[in-house]
């Protein structure tokens, strides 16, 4: 057991004494580890840059409308005299484990002095779920509220989104407070956002003198569990609804399907870049361990006439190379996470994200390939009768 | 007991037209206490008996008693074990680790054997001091002269108390001045005791020894008292 031991201090001094060697074969296993964790780390950047983007448009999205089947899209034309969903149906929705929110939609026309605006009773979630841009002001929140079209501002209040904001219109003899104005409505990756203006649902249903909401918008979790949650508010609203099924739950399916074809690509380019950097850190890492091993067969030789066993030379090179992989790995681990957090600073464009799973990859690798070539080729050397390792140069 | 008995030992290397015999059954005793040099022209086989005797390399056939131990059939952890215990060697080239002091080039054998550290310094500084070197014992190889990394080695080989000390061709590259004073270290050790075989192409080196084994082609063909001494 001493023995061992001292044949562990032998590695270490030999790491000591010859730096040279050991800084160059360290550094083939601090690029490697470096390598694949910035590079596996700007993949997963770029992934959820993108999957945030995307999610952004609207690919969660769910619509719940009377009726069944044929009712499609959003916004006044949608609208059904006969609704049948409730209040009560959108907090059941809401509720549910796969939606993240969801809130009523109800459309309608307002007469605001001589002309009629589009105006869409919904809930403060609502410029959650549709990613609603303002150009002024905020979101709807309270009763007597709205928020105006720019178009819609300009024409009743004759003013831009900013001064627009804090005036108030009348709509049939009450006041409402515009608290803000809507960002222009761009073309744009999605199903379109309405054109009109907000309010609060029940000021737009005491309006109207409805008592139900025209429909629902959800958004689920993630896309991933969009069909999982449109399963979910059939069931809920069916049972709701005393087994009738006199609603329609429509998902943004082919906006999913380009979604899920992109995050799919992106993995695969990921997996892509993740082997490719293994593969060249792998190689370093051999390579250099190759010639360092190789260099020193006459090395193993004399300890080998000296009395050395072959299990002794090996239990040396082992001891090396698991220091070498280990310091050189902990130092790649570190590069890697310090230039990953860097480089967003340095340019926010660049997004970065390091993953447990690329850490463990690339240390797994680098160690068992640093193992292997340390120790494989030290095995073969001590094979080798004495005479013949000492014959090498 | 004789230090070694060798019977019959041949060495072939390669097979079919590439088949050479190195050596062609070698026969001979060694007592304790004799200073030994085997000569020969290059191609003679006497570094392949030297490597036979420091087994370093198994023979191809016949029987090798080392101190008493029947040592030509033992597997590679016997033979590691038996080189620490019974064999201090001594190469031309030195053989040292370059980037390790003389110390603890002389411990390395010791470490090997398992021996303490305290044990291990203490033996080191001593077997430096008996080849004349213990002021340089912190001095790496290359900061020392020939004379001075051969005397290293000595100390090296001597450091586990080997039944031989073994050396081959130890003044080959050494200036005529330095080489006598490594001869006068055997001479010394011999003296008190130590069993030295000396593998040597060279005349003068020979004639230093008590008895000069001369091979030819793979064969002893002369062994006698050398002329000197």
């Amino acid at each position: 057991m001493g023995k061992i031991f001292r044949i562990a201090g032998m590695g270490l001094s030999g790491l000591m004494v010859n730096r040279g060697r050991s800084a160059l074969s360290m550094l083939g296993i601090v690029i490697g580890v470096f390598a694949v964790i910035l590079l596996t780390a700007l993949g997963n950047g770029v992934q959820e840059a993108i999957t945030g983007k995307l999610t952004g448009v609207g690919s969660n999205l769910l619509l719940i409308s009377p009726g069944n089947a044929e009712a499609q899209g959003e916004g006044p034309l949608a609208a059904r005299s006969a609704s049948t969903l409730t209040r009560k149906d959108v907090k059941k929705v809401e509720s549910l484990p796969t939606v993240a929110a969801a809130s009523a939609s109800v459309p309608s026309a307002v007469l605001v002095g001589t002309k009629t605006i589009p105006m869409t009773g919904v809930d403060p979630s609502y410029a959650g779920i549709r990613s609603v841009d303002l150009a002024a002001g905020r979101f709807v929140e309270h009763f007597g509220e709205v928020v105006l079209e720019t178009a819609v501002a300009k024409d009743l209040l004759k003013s831009g989104p900013k001064d627009a904001v804090g005036k108030t219109i009348k709509i049939k003899g009450d006041s409402y407070k515009v608290v803000g104005v809507l960002e222009v409505v761009k073309p744009a990756f999605g199903p379109p956002v309405p054109e009109t203006s907000y309010m609060i649902t029940d000021d737009a249903l005491a309006l109207s003198g409805a008592k139900n909401v025209g429909q629902i918008v959800a958004e689920a979790r993630s896309a991933g569990s969009v069909d999982q949650a449109a399963k979910e508010i059939g069931a809920a609203l069916k049972s709701a609804h005393g087994g009738a099924e006199d609603f329609n739950v429509e998902t943004q399916k082919d906006l999913l399907s380009v979604f899920t074809l992109v995050t799919d690509l992106l993995t695969i380019l990921l997996g892509g870049i993740a082997s490719i950097s293994l593969l060249v850190g792998g190689i370093g890492i051999m390579n250099i361990m190759l010639v360092s091993v190789a260099e020193r067969t006459r090395e193993i030789g004399v300890r080998k006439a000296i009395g050395a066993t072959d299990t002794d030379v090996l239990l040396q090179f082992l001891f090396e190379a698991l220091l070498l992989t280990l310091i050189g790995g902990l130092a790649g681990i570190g590069l890697g996470i310090g230039v990953s957090a860097l480089l967003p600073e340095i340019n926010p464009i660049i997004p970065t994200s390091v993953t447990g799973t690329s850490i463990v990859l690339a240390f797994g690798v680098s160690a068992v390939v640093g193992l292997v070539f340390g120790v494989l080729p030290a095995y073969r050397s001590a094979r080798l009768q004495p005479v013949e390792a000492l014959r090498r140069e | 007991m004789l230090v070694i008995e060798a019977r019959e030992l041949t060495k072939v290397y390669g097979r079919g037209e590439n088949r050479v015999e190195a050596l062609a059954g070698v026969s001979m005793n060694v007592e304790p206490g004799e200073w030994i040099a085997i000569m020969g022209p290059s191609g003679s086989g006497k570094s392949t008996l030297m490597n036979l005797i420091g087994l370093l390399d198994r023979p191809t056939s016949g029987s090798y008693t080392l101190d008493g131990r029947d040592v030509s059939r033992l597997r590679d952890a016997e033979l590691a074990r038996a080189r620490s215990d019974l064999i201090g060697f001594v190469f031309q080239s030195y053989n040292l680790l370059p980037r390790e002091s003389a110390l603890k080039n002389v411990e390395l054998p010791m470490v090997y054997a398992g021996v303490g550290r305290k044990e291990r310094r203490k033996r080191a500084l001593g077997v430096l001091e008996r080849v004349g070197l213990a002021e340089r014992a912190h001095h790496r190889p290359p900061e020392l002269s020939g004379g001075q990394n051969q005397r290293v080695a000595i100390a090296r080989a001597l450091v586990n108390n080997p039944a031989l000390l073994l050396a081959d061709e130890p003044t080959g590259n050494l200036d005529t001045a330095s080489g006598a004073e490594i001869l006068d270290q055997f001479e010394e050790l011999n003296a008190s005791g130590v069993t030295v075989v000396v593998v040597t192409h060279e005349a003068e080196v020979a004639a230093r020894a008590e008895r000069v084994v001369e091979l030819r082609d793979g064969q002893i063909v002369a062994d006698e008292p050398s002329e000197v001494a």
